[in-house]
């Protein structure tokens, strides 16, 4: 399902001509573009925006529309070691086609601090649930679990020292491998919160529910 | 007809210290400290680490996302707003569209408090946060003068 860089650069250029003037004008003093997400995995459906990594002369940035999600950064940021483990790093190194310029990015393993940010990120939304979960419409208990199922994976991922995979190949595994719901299951409950035991333990088992009822299904969530 | 849109106003009013609570929370309250404990709370600064800058109180975009949801859910639940689906990407400016006028100044003020907590990477700002915090208040009176204005 890849495309090559050639695929990608038309694809690249029809939604830039839809995009703003200070999207194109950023693309255009690119030294190097790299092209990830779902475009370049080949899944992306005709309302997907098209991620864009810009290296050159820029500060880091980013600027969005509905066409593209372009990331700026300096050409020293993509060559320091906290860039190279980022998450967003490793996996543009790992799954991003590059389109233009001469782009070199390492290959790394995600980095302790990048490891530390998902669990925080998972925490956060843990603490924020814990307390709100009764009052939340399904729509959204479904949003929250998917969420956290999708950065529990990630998670998983990193601390293996594997870049995270576009979001589509891991709505894909979740559905393939009855394991993966055991491994995203405990890293879950080893993020709950701890103050209060029991309602944590409820909250587990009513996002774990929903995991099982949806395993399979992967609704669109940002 | 003005009678119950008043009566929805009045309910969105009501239901909005669902979001100004968690603002409260974090320290951005009448009395708050502005942050303060936050930085406490969070005292990381991933990013930051390696060229020396400031470290500077940030917040948790999640934190945010899920006050607002559970805001919208309590306005379905008392029927003031349809029941919502994820395609419809429910949010304050969501809910606020249905009773206001597209030019009315509290959409646009709806517009502003989102983009401030929309965060980079879904890490808020101290200033974005304070500003969003400024513009939920605005937010919340201009309902009280509308609610009023309704009966």
């Amino acid at each position: 399902m890849d495309r090559s860089p050639r695929e990608l650069r038309g694809a690249l250029e029809v939604k830039l001509k839809r995009s703003t003037s200070r999207i194109r004008r950023q693309v255009d003093e690119a030294e190097g573009i790299v092209v990830f997400g779902s475009t370049a995995a080949g899944v992306d459906g005709p309302f997907s925006d098209v991620d864009v990594l810009c290296i050159g002369r820029y500060t880091y940035g980013r600027l969005k529309s509905e066409e593209v999600d372009l990331i700026t950064i300096p050409v020293a940021t993509a060559q320091s070691m906290s860039w190279c483990q980022s998450e967003l790093g490793t996996h543009i190194a790992k799954y991003g086609v590059p389109i233009e310029g001469r782009v070199s990015l390492a290959s790394c393993r995600p980095g302790a601090a990048a490891i530390r940010g998902k669990r925080r990120r998972i925490s956060a939304f843990m603490r924020a649930l814990h307390t709100s979960w009764p009052q939340l419409e399904d729509c959204f208990r479904v949003k929250y679990s998917t969420k956290l199922r999708r950065e529990c994976q990630r998670l998983i991922l990193m601390e293996g020292g594997s870049p995270v995979p576009p979001t589509h190949l891991l709505d894909c595994c979740w559905g393939a491998f009855p394991e993966s719901s055991t491994e995203v299951c405990a890293t879950l409950k080893s993020l709950s919160p701890t103050g209060n035991l029991g309602s944590a333990m409820d909250l587990f088992e009513r996002i774990a529910e929903y995991l099982v009822m949806h395993r399979g299904v992967s609704p669109r969530v940002s | 007809m003005a009678l119950k849109r008043g009566r929805a106003i009045a309910a969105i009013e009501e239901a909005i210290e669902e979001i100004e609570s968690y603002f409260e929370m974090v320290g951005f309250g009448a009395e708050g400290l502005g942050g303060a404990d936050q930085i406490a709370q969070n005292g990381d600064s991933d990013s930051e680490e390696d060229d020396g800058s400031l470290e500077e109180s940030t917040f948790d975009r999640e934190e945010i996302e899920v006050a607002i949801d559970v805001f919208v859910s309590r306005l379905a639940e008392n029927g003031i707003v349809p029941k919502p689906t994820l395609r419809d990407r429910p949010s304050l400016l969501w809910v606020l569209e249905r009773f206001f006028p597209p030019k009315h100044r509290i959409l646009e003020r709806a517009r502003s408090f989102e983009a401030d907590i929309k965060g980079y990477f879904d890490v808020v700002s101290y200033d974005a946060m304070a500003r969003a915090s400024s513009e939920l208040a605005e937010i919340r009176d201009i309902l009280k003068g509308e609610a009023k204005a309704n009966g």
